[in-house]
């Protein structure tokens, strides 16, 4: 009896390694090969513009604050009834893709994709903030921002920037986001004129990116 | 059928010949230098194809490691990885060659060639085809195990060399391994030696024209195996290494070609083992259609693989625990085995002439 155990404590473990020794590798030769990822990976965020229906419930279910809403151009947030209009932008450098606003999204606007590669084309902190323009999934919808400026002047809606300085700079940008919401509001009530509000918003703009670059990825 | 391996050799031999002839009619050297140059020439051919066999089997072993990890193992020096082991031949020459200041110098220089000499000079003793062998003696089984034999003395010399501890404590558990597979070894091979009735091994590969010894002692030559692996100290019985514990064991202060030589002589020890199997056990050029140095070289490979895979599966025993496998386990087997062989060689015999 024992003799058999003995054979057998032999041939069992050759037989697993003689299997493992036809297998195929599991390493995937990255750079030149496609790493292939599972369906339900928790990649990089995706939105379906038209499916959103700006309820707000992602940027509550998030628990690190990587979510703020855009209008779009010429829509005036104060009004109620304009909210169904809004866009969420994510902060992927806050981001931890746990997935709760993909789960909350009523209408399934927001989701994952398979992409798994984040990286930033320059070294600014600006890249990886994301506009619904940029994440958006329809080809109508989807915008390439020329500039740093014309991409922050989308984002100083957000809250997304201080944040994104942190510490001693989140006050600062406050101030000069409350600065520039005026002035927004004005243009709104047809108090300020279109060149004016162009020139003063972009000089606050000219601020913060400053101190956006200056807090950059090293 | 014509032996197409011996074709191969005897178009490489004439190009030898026809390029001394050459060389000789331009340089006009007189007559009795033609020999001694003959034979080195063939030598480094030999020595040549030794070591491209010795790149592919360390390329294989690497590979198919990798391929139990699931690993991909080497893939980027070369055609699917196979130059990278020419880098790493690369990279141990041009090492700085460094000894222990206290280390007994001498010693420390020839361990590592004798080591190598010694364990390529069994090479010679083994016929790899019924007409590609270097020469034929009456005892070639006994004087290949008896150099066999003097490589753990040198591995004991290498290790006392390296002045450290753990290159002396390796040195004590190879002469430790030597005590406990000296005994089994001779006894498996002398199963072998009692049914084909002679020493040499060009007759014991003759006499297995019809049945390999494998299937009629199947215990010895699993216990020859498993013997063959502790004298090879590899995994799993690399005790006298056993990276992890000793460090790699005797090697331990060995760096750049010295140890470069000891790995090369490990390599040679495994081809020449794997050939000794393939003679002693597998019916050596025996195959169907013609006998050729093709089926040695094939049975030769796939025992190499069948070690590497051992290699992989199991795991190292303590060096107690491999005294009391030796001595409780192997040697009352291959008692057994050879009273197997006594009973069977009356029947046997006669059908094997
Ligand atoms: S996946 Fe990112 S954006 Fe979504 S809830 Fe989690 S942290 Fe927030
Ligand atoms: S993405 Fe979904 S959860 Fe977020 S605002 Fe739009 S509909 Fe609501």
């Amino acid at each position: 009896m024992s003799i058999i155990k003995k054979i057998k404590s032999i041939i069992l473990p050759m037989r697993v390694t003689g299997k493992y020794m036809v297998s195929k590798p599991f390493t995937v030769m990255y750079p030149r090969e496609k790493a292939v990822v599972k369906k339900q990976w928790r990649g990089l965020h995706g939105l379906h513009s038209n499916k959103c229906i700006g309820c707000g419930l992602c940027r509550m279910a998030c628990p690190n604050d990587c979510i703020d809403y855009i209008y779009p151009e010429g829509v005036d947030p104060r009004d109620r009834k304009q909210m169904k209009l809004r866009r969420p932008a994510i902060d992927w450098g806050h981001c931890i893709f746990c997935g709760l606003c993909v789960e909350a999204c009523p209408t399934g606007a927001i989701h994952h994709t398979q992409e798994y590669k984040i990286y930033a084309t320059s070294d600014s902190r600006l890249d990886l903030i994301r506009t619904p323009y940029e994440i958006a999934t329809e080809d109508d919808v989807r915008k390439i921002y020329d500039d740093e400026l014309s991409k922050i002047r989308e984002l100083m809606q957000t809250d997304l920037l201080e944040v994104a300085a942190g510490g001693e700079w989140e006050e600062v940008i406050k101030k000069l986001r409350e600065r520039w919401r005026d002035l927004w509001y004005m243009k709104l009530d047809g108090k300020l004129d279109e060149e004016t509000w162009d020139k003063k918003a972009r000089e606050i703009e000219e601020i913060v990116l400053e101190i956006i670059k200056q807090v950059s990825l090293p | 059928m014509v032996d197409p391996a011996l074709v191969i050799i005897s178009f490489i031999l004439n190009i030898i010949s026809e390029t001394l002839n050459f060389v000789f009619s331009i340089l006009g050297l007189p007559d009795w230098l033609y020999l001694p140059l003959f034979i080195t020439a063939i030598t480094l051919t030999f020595l040549l194809a030794l070591v491209l066999d010795i790149l592919f089997i360390i390329w294989m072993e690497r590979k198919v490691i990798g391929r139990i990890h699931h690993r991909r193992s080497i893939t980027e020096t070369g055609p699917v990885g196979f130059l990278q082991n020419v880098a790493d031949l690369i990279k141990l020459l041009v090492k700085e060659d460094m000894h222990p200041s206290n280390a007994d110098k001498f010693m420390h220089f020839a361990s590592p060639v004798l080591i190598a000499s010694i364990a390529l000079i069994p090479a010679v003793l083994i016929p790899y085809g019924p007409e590609t062998f270097f020469m034929r003696m009456n005892t070639s089984i006994v004087l290949f195990y008896a150099i066999s034999t003097l490589i753990p003395g040198v591995v004991v010399l290498a290790g006392w060399a390296g002045n450290s501890k753990y290159s002396t404590i390796g040195a004590f558990r190879a002469g430790l391994q030597l005590i406990s597979y000296e005994i089994p070894l001779s006894l498996s091979i002398l199963g072998v030696i009692l049914m084909a009735q002679s020493l040499d091994f060009y007759r014991v590969i003759e006499i297995q024209s019809n049945i390999w010894f494998i299937a009629l002692q199947p215990i010895g030559a699993f216990i020859f195996f498993i013997v063959t692996l502790m004298e090879l100290e590899r995994s799993p019985f690399d005790i006298p290494e056993a990276e992890g514990e000793i460090l790699v064991g005797w090697r331990t202060e060995y760096s750049g070609l010295k140890f470069g030589l000891f790995y090369a002589a490990e390599y040679f020890k495994f081809f020449i083992a794997s050939a000794a199997f393939t003679a002693l056990f597998l019916g050596g050029w025996h195959g169907p259609f013609f006998d050729s140095v093709i089926y040695f070289l094939i049975k030769m490979h796939i025992v190499m693989l069948a070690m590497v895979w051992v290699r992989v599966t199991f795991f190292r025993p303590r060096p107690d625990q491999l005294i009391k496998i030796s001595y409780t386990k192997l040697i009352p087997l291959s008692i057994l085995n050879l009273l197997w062989v006594v009973l069977i060689n009356p029947f046997v015999i006669p059908l094997l002439q």
